[in-house]
């Protein structure tokens, strides 16, 4: 079985969430052990001319040691909402290639966002549909749909197959790629998600 | 004393975050079928909701809930006076069927749990 590729970003972002949750029992243990008289508490005296010398006690510590755990759980948080698996981009437009000389022609990422999606919603089963331009170069599109329960995914894909052949032409191109992420809502539910 | 329940939330606050980390995570969606220019990937929601829909198809079941993570799990409540076992099979047979049609990669395996309902009466 071929095994899926793992990314540095993926690597990164578990390291990150793997050290948040050592650094959490780590900390609560030594406080834990602290409180418990298990150990001593940390000798402060010695770290001289800082900030941290005006602290007489240990607890004052722990506060500032647990608030920077709870601010590298939120930038670990942060980092993981931000990385490209979960926001991917899209591109305002491409340019035909059509275009020769000093003209050329673009179309607006948008505007060929609202055809293909409409176009989808042309199938009888699709309750609702939305897509986005995701790279202009090839093109490539990501469109969602939902779909009834009962939808006939065989003859779903015969209608996709037409929406991308619709779009080589209409784009004068054949290298157009095209996912299509199909949700099935019940009777009352229409919401793309 | 709330320095020592502050420690212990940590921990637990700690051990939570590692448990999450190597828990296997849900899909979020799995693959339908991937052509060489078009790719189709089911909602795993979505897929949820039609799987129940099967479910609830044979008349001995009352209602049905499918959950998928890394197995599709079948929690059944069958209608009362119908039997458990052919019941069972029935159910898992389809879902397998149904599976097998919609998931072309990673099929998830499937598992049915009967409980006794108490709703229609056969």
């Amino acid at each position: 079985m071929k095994r899926r590729r793992i990314t540095l970003l993926e690597v990164v972002d578990r390291l990150v969430v793997l050290l948040v949750g050592l650094a959490l029992v780590a900390a609560g243990a030594a406080i834990l052990a602290i409180a418990l008289e298990l150990l001593e508490p940390p000798d402060l005296s010695g770290i001289a001319e800082t900030a941290l010398e005006q602290l007489e006690a240990w607890p004052a510590a722990a506060v500032i040691a647990v608030a920077a755990i709870v601010a590298i759980l939120g930038a670990a948080l942060a980092i993981r909402h931000l990385l490209p698996a979960h926001q991917p981009r899209t591109v305002s437009g491409l340019t035909l290639l059509s275009g020769e000389g000093r003209h050329r022609t673009e179309v607006r990422g948008l505007a060929l966002s609202r055809a293909v999606a409409a176009d989808l919603r042309q199938f009888p089963a699709v309750r609702d549909s939305s897509a986005r331009l995701l790279s202009a170069n090839p093109p490539a599109v990501d469109a969602r749909v939902s779909a009834s329960l009962s939808c006939d995914l065989d003859e779903f894909r015969e209608h996709v197959a037409g929406v991308a052949e619709r779009l080589d032409h209409a784009l004068g191109r054949s290298d157009v790629l095209l996912r299509v992420r199909i949700g099935f809502v019940g009777a009352s539910e229409s919401r793309v998600e | 004393m709330p320095w020592i329940g502050a420690a212990i939330g940590l921990v637990l606050l700690g051990l939570a975050v590692l448990a999450m980390e190597f828990t296997p995570r849900r899909p979020r969606s799995l693959l339908h079928h991937a052509g060489e220019r078009v790719t189709f990937t089911l909602d795993r929601r979505g897929l949820e909701r039609r799987l129940t829909r099967t479910a609830e198809l044979d008349p001995d079941v009352d209602d049905a809930k499918v959950r998928i993570r890394r197995r599709a799990k079948v929690k059944v409540n069958k209608v009362e006076g119908s039997d458990n076992r052919s019941m069972s099979r029935r159910v898992r047979d389809r879902l397998r069927e149904e599976l097998d049609q919609l998931v072309e990669k990673r099929t998830p395996k499937v598992k049915v749990d009967v409980n006794a309902g108490g709703g229609r009466v056969r």
